[in-house]
């Protein structure tokens, strides 16, 4: 028996050594391991069966209910939404399509600064690489897993979009095709990447991106004549009718003639067949490429693993994912001791500091959503312009403190020594919410603070703008106090999601209503004193706003107590998220 | 079921292998590291070492944190691409012919990482369709029971405990039956019960002819374990010697040191 399997083994180690030798072309179609096979099957399963035991606790089940109620309300919105005539569908997007395609391919190129290597998660790199597959095995265990992950990806698309669409089926099959080469594409540019090393890769990019602008602005110049004629739509028209676009997005072009198709034959088998053999030799460049990738994956395995463990620890806000080594250097100087509050304090905003990129892409998130309607309504009342702004950037404050975990949730795996520091829990508790709404506070300030400088001056602007400087923060107190609440009582990590997750999704918009209810149950209790107030004072808004800013500052205050009996509460070994 | 040492060490047994002579069978089961060298820009990792791992030695890799371990087992392993020389496992080039190499070899990291959605049995069944095993179960069975993982058998593996997750490794690594074994730090993760039974895994693997090397730089935690000691420091071989040869010679030059006491000697001058 014994025997048998030694020889069998042999027998396969003398197949897999002749397969190193054969063609590319056979490669790419049948050298896709059984195991890798089996592993594809059993790696589904596994997420099936998380998925259902899961679903099998109480808690688990509402989630899903509500993730499943609000994605298929969402679909039937999507499928019985009336179709916007091809807006996008036909003509147009047969014209842009490609461009946009190629656009994406070439920001993939040039503007990319993740890791130039074809991603395996660490246990991947574990069982693949030591074990006895060739890289042409791998890469097409790759290529299957992403197609795998391409199906629902398009499925997905494919019915957000149906609304430009003219045929299901036919954008169902391109989008998946689309989808494919992108990735496929992104492979290439990666194995490329290796081939030649990085830092000449870095450099040949940087090449590209000159000689492209400079082919770029000549065809440009040479279509469109003096800039002080362009138009803009014209231009690009004109540019698209050029010999030389036709070449180059001929390939592409497939892959929108398949989008737009309206009949079985020959639109859309013929489309999507010269659509899939380009595909398919974007595959054949991939395995002809074949580069030494093991140790350049196995390397950005380990980066990214790290990356993606910080991440799960301090969520996308947290600025640690983005870190790259080196020496650090922004500090801040020791807050005064307040009872224990303060080192706390210092501790989150020292975090924040480091990862400043991150609050500078929240701020401008912030400037935009919140400039936006002035540019839109700059002829507007000021009055409308107030009445747009302020649910907007409520709704936006609601939406971004999930995007600076400072407090509890960002230290899910350190609660356990929290608990151990020798303060009682509502300090910890105010030490713990301060730094995210202090920053919060600091960028709505500045986001004020340009739209006051920045709009027309009315009589409403500038208290409009202070009554907003004074509230935001008990309103942020108060938010963040909800949010850490939740969290301690049903604690989950934030880059916990995957696709097809429903108890995410579920989670997500209880929370969210939660917060929303909360702020409403507040506003109203702070409304009915201000409302009273004002119609005491007869019509004043000033006493009226200062009769409930009080109210609402109590209210916040109100939940720290709750926040600390919710840390109390958290059991470390039980209720820390995997 | 009871457990039976010489199915679990050896493949098959000294008297079922097919005939070879025993230049062949040494030719086929042994590792060899030739002038080695790995660099990562101008950072020099391993600077030309020579060692060769005859079957049935087991070669305990020895060296400070940054001495170049990891990065010569990676490389032995196939995950690392040697800067220059040659690495052979059973007579294969890892290079060259990395399939072949990589049949005869296991390689278990000091943190493994495993498919967390997949139960133990899981990982078993990929296992044995990767090596194209036959009639793996029962050796699969012997290993949870000798791993103390039955229990565990159809759980997640993201239900695993660090040392269980090691001793996973451990198993997945042995189920094919490899020639050539490189287990990484192995003795970090288990209780000591679990390293007991690493440790005589390790035996039984040696005593059935595979070629064992095991890094640590705990020296105390494999000194009663290793035949060959091998201490690296800054990509450099200092010492290669056999335990016992050490051993003598640190005997009889009367400084009284201990193994440990040689290892900082020679890694902090």
């Amino acid at each position: 028996m014994q025997n048998a399997s030694s020889m069998q083994n042999a027998e396969c180690r003398m197949q897999n050594e002749k397969r190193d030798g054969i063609s590319i072309l056979h490669s790419a179609f049948c050298i896709l391991h059984s195991a890798l096979w089996l592993l594809i099957g059993l790696q589904l399963r596994g997420w099936l069966r998380y998925l259902l035991r899961s679903l099998r606790t109480p808690k688990g089940a509402l989630l899903g209910l509500v993730g499943g109620t609000v994605f298929c309300l969402w679909m039937l919105t999507v499928v019985f939404a009336p179709r916007q005539g091809g807006r996008w569908a036909g003509h147009d997007l047969r014209e842009y399509g490609p461009a946009l395609l190629l656009l994406y391919c070439f920001m993939n190129v040039v503007f990319s600064t993740g890791e130039r290597s074809i991603y395996f998660p660490p246990a991947e790199v574990n069982f693949f690489f030591p074990g006895p597959f060739s890289r042409r095995q791998l890469l097409a265990y790759k290529i299957a897993s992403t197609l795998i992950v391409s199906l629902p990806t398009a499925l997905f698309m494919s019915l957000a979009l149906q609304g430009q669409a003219t045929w299901f089926v036919a954008s169902f099959v391109a989008m998946l095709l689309i989808v494919l080469f992108m990735q496929l594409f992104s492979m290439t540019i990666n194995l490329l990447a290796v081939s030649i090393g990085a830092r000449l890769y870095t450099r040949g990019r940087k090449l590209v991106l000159a000689w492209s602008l400079l082919i770029g602005l000549a065809l440009v110049l040479r279509v469109g004549g003096s800039p002080a004629h362009w138009q803009p739509r014209e231009l690009l028209h004109q540019i698209l009718a050029t010999p030389v676009w036709k070449v180059v997005s001929w390939p592409l072009h497939w892959f929108f003639e398949a989008y737009t198709a309206a009949h079985w034959w020959p639109d859309l088998l013929v489309s999507t067949g010269l659509a899939a053999l380009v595909d398919l030799a974007m595959m054949g460049v991939v395995f002809a490429l074949d580069a030494h990738y093991l140790e350049a994956s196995a390397m950005a395995s380990v980066r990214i693993y790290a990356r993606a463990q910080r991440l799960r620890r301090g969520g996308i806000g947290s600025g640690e994912g983005l870190r790259r080594g080196g020496k650090v250097r922004l500090g801040l100087p020791m807050l005064p001791w307040m009872g224990g509050i303060g080192p706390l304090v210092w501790r989150q905003l020292t975090t924040a500091l480091r990862g400043a990129d991150r609050l500078l892409l929240l701020l401008l998130i912030l400037a935009a959503a919140l400039s936006a309607p002035i540019l839109a309504n700059m002829h507007e009342e000021q009055e409308n312009l107030l009445l747009v702004m302020g649910p907007m950037a409520l709704w936006l404050t609601l939406f971004l403190t999930t995007m600076l975990p400072f407090d509890f949730r960002g230290d899910i795996d350190r609660l356990a020594f929290l608990k151990t520091l020798p303060l009682p829990p509502w300090r910890l508790a105010i030490g713990q919410l301060l730094a995210p709404v202090l920053l919060m506070t600091v960028l709505q300030w500045i986001g004020l603070a340009v739209i006051g400088g920045g709009s027309p001056p009315t009589e409403w602007l500038l208290p409009g703008c202070l009554a907003c400087a004074v509230y935001v923060l008990p309103i942020n107190f108060l938010l963040f106090a909800l949010d850490n609440l939740l969290f301690l009582l049903f604690p989950t990590r934030l880059m916990a999601a995957t696709p097809g997750d429903f108890q995410a999704l579920g989670r997500n918009v209880l929370f969210m209503m939660a917060k929303a209810i909360g702020l409403i149950v507040v506003a109203a209790v702070a409304g009915s004193v201000g409302g009273v107030a004002y119609i005491v004072s007869g019509g004043n808004w000033a006493i009226g706003l200062t009769a409930a800013w009080p109210v609402m500052v109590g209210c916040a205050a109100a939940l720290v107590p709750l926040v600390a009996w919710a840390f109390v509460l958290f059991d470390v070994g039980r209720d820390t998220p995997a | 079921m009871r457990f039976a040492p010489e199915r679990i060490a050896g493949r098959i047994s000294r008297a079922e292998r097919p005939e070879r002579s025993k230049g062949q069978r040494e030719r086929f089961v042994s590792i060899v590291v030739e002038d080695f060298h790995k660099t990562y820009g101008e950072t020099v990792a391993v600077a030309g070492i020579h060692f060769t791992v005859a079957p049935g030695e087991i070669l305990g890799l020895l060296g400070p944190n940054g001495a170049g371990k990891t990065t010569t087992l990676r490389a032995l392993a196939g995950i690392l691409t040697p800067t220059h020389g040659r690495l052979l496992i059973g007579g294969h080039d890892i290079v060259r012919e990395p399939v072949a190499a990589k049949f005869e070899l296991a390689y278990v990291p000091d943190d493994p990482q495993l498919f967390d959605r997949l139960t133990l049995w899981e990982h078993f069944r990929f296992i044995a369709a990767a090596y194209r095993l036959r009639d793996w179960t029962a050796r699969a069975e012997l290993l949870l029971e000798r791993l103390e993982l039955v229990e565990k058998r159809d759980a997640p593996a993201s239900e695993l405990s660090r040392g269980m997750r090691q001793k996973l490794a451990v198993g997945c690594g042995y189920l094919h039956q490899p020639r050539a074994v490189l287990l990484d730090e192995p003795f970090t993760g288990p209780d000591p019960r679990g390293i007991r039974t690493m440790k005589e895994l390790i035996r039984e693997h040696a005593a059935a002819g595979a070629a064992i090397i095991v890094s640590s730089h705990l020296l105390s935690l494999f000194e009663d374990l290793i035949t060959t000691v091998l201490i690296l420091h800054r990509g450099q071989v200092l010492r290669h010697d056999r335990l016992d040869v050490l051993r003598g010679e640190l005997a009889s030059n009367g400084r009284q040191e201990t193994l440990e006491e040689l290892f900082f000697r020679l890694t902090e001058t």
